[in-house]
């Protein structure tokens, strides 16, 4: 899903996967092909076909026009981008249920990468994340990235995240408390924030003509 | 043309030749076939303008993508996040 020209220069792709047997709930975030269930929710990185350790292996056909509106939809509806990128942004509501869950637009301590433990920002909804074993997060960084819509500077400009990282994790691979003092500070972005990182995933899965379908108009980066 | 340097609606240009034979071809635009000839080069124009546009575009962003390649960071991120991702699909 990750567009043509990431994938022709980054050693790592953004794919949604084909599940043979998804769950009720998967299915509710997926497209039917005749392979199986392409699911939105299930949004992860991988190596680039045929590179170990990929998750993808050999060319099997295209996808067809059809069929990538109805992928590139669900995707824009699962990570909210109509809602966020309309004139006035507005703030999914917040999904009650009994335990806690990581929740959208929320920061949390995730995988150490580099002996490092990193911070990892939500951006699959709540009506996802409270009732799956996974959610979708990206990371974020303090070391300095490209100044463009796909690394957002956010937190005031203190660390930009990336949205070409966005994959899906599970749930315990996040440190998930009630305890403020266990969360990174801030946990939770403000409005302009997740609008910038909606932004973003935009420009990375060139979603700009699905946004169209949705009549939210967002001109790709540098376009007239 | 007005004062301020304004950019003119018409222009006198020479036609080349590939834009001279697909006029006599309207519906290798989408056009009805007998559009006049402005509308084929007003369709045609505009492509051009597009293309170059994401062009620019695309060779903008391959030149950041290749600097975040190079990334270590990322280098370092990519392997946990592609082991991660594994361990969500199979759960």
């Amino acid at each position: 899903m990750t567009n043509d020209d990431w994938n022709a220069e980054l050693s790592q792709v953004g794919l949604i996967p084909i599940l043979a047997n998804p769950s009720t709930l998967e299915q509710a975030y997926a497209t039917l092909l005749p392979e199986g269930a392409a699911v939105a929710a299930k949004l992860v990185v991988s190596k680039p076909p045929l590179q170990k350790p990929s998750l993808v292996g050999s060319f099997k056909r295209d996808i067809t026009a059809t069929e990538l509106v109805l992928v590139e939809d669900d995707l824009r509806d699962f990570l909210q981008l109509t809602t966020l990128l309309q004139t006035t942004p507005k703030v999914p509501s917040k999904v009650a249920h009994a335990e806690l869950y990581p929740q959208w637009g929320e920061i949390y301590y995730g995988p150490k990468i580099d002996e490092e433990i990193k911070r990892f920002i939500v951006v699959s909804p709540d009506s996802w994340n409270a009732l799956s074993n996974t959610v979708v997060a990206m990371r974020t960084t303090t070391k300095k990235k490209a100044r463009v819509h796909e690394f957002p500077f956010i937190q005031n400009g203190r660390v930009q995240a990336c949205c070409g990282d966005a994959s899906s994790l599970r749930r315990a691979a996040l440190k998930v408390t009630a305890r403020l003092a266990d969360r990174p500070d801030p946990a939770m972005l403000v409005l302009a924030d997740k609008v910038a990182i909606a932004r973003g995933l935009v420009e990375v899965y060139d979603l700009h003509d699905a946004l169209a379908r949705a009549g939210v108009i967002v001109k790709p980066d540098g376009t007239l | 043309m007005g004062k301020g340097g304004a950019v003119a609606d018409r222009v006198p240009v020479s036609i080349p030749a590939e834009a001279r034979a697909l006029s006599k071809r309207p519906e290798a635009l989408g056009l009805p076939r007998g559009s006049s000839q402005s509308k084929v080069y007003n369709e045609l124009l505009r492509r051009a303008a597009v293309q170059v546009t994401q062009d620019e575009r695309s060779k903008r962003r391959r030149a950041i993508y290749a600097e975040y390649e190079k990334d270590p960071e990322r280098q370092a991120a990519i392997t946990i996040l592609a082991s991660e991702a594994l361990q969500a699909l199979q759960s």
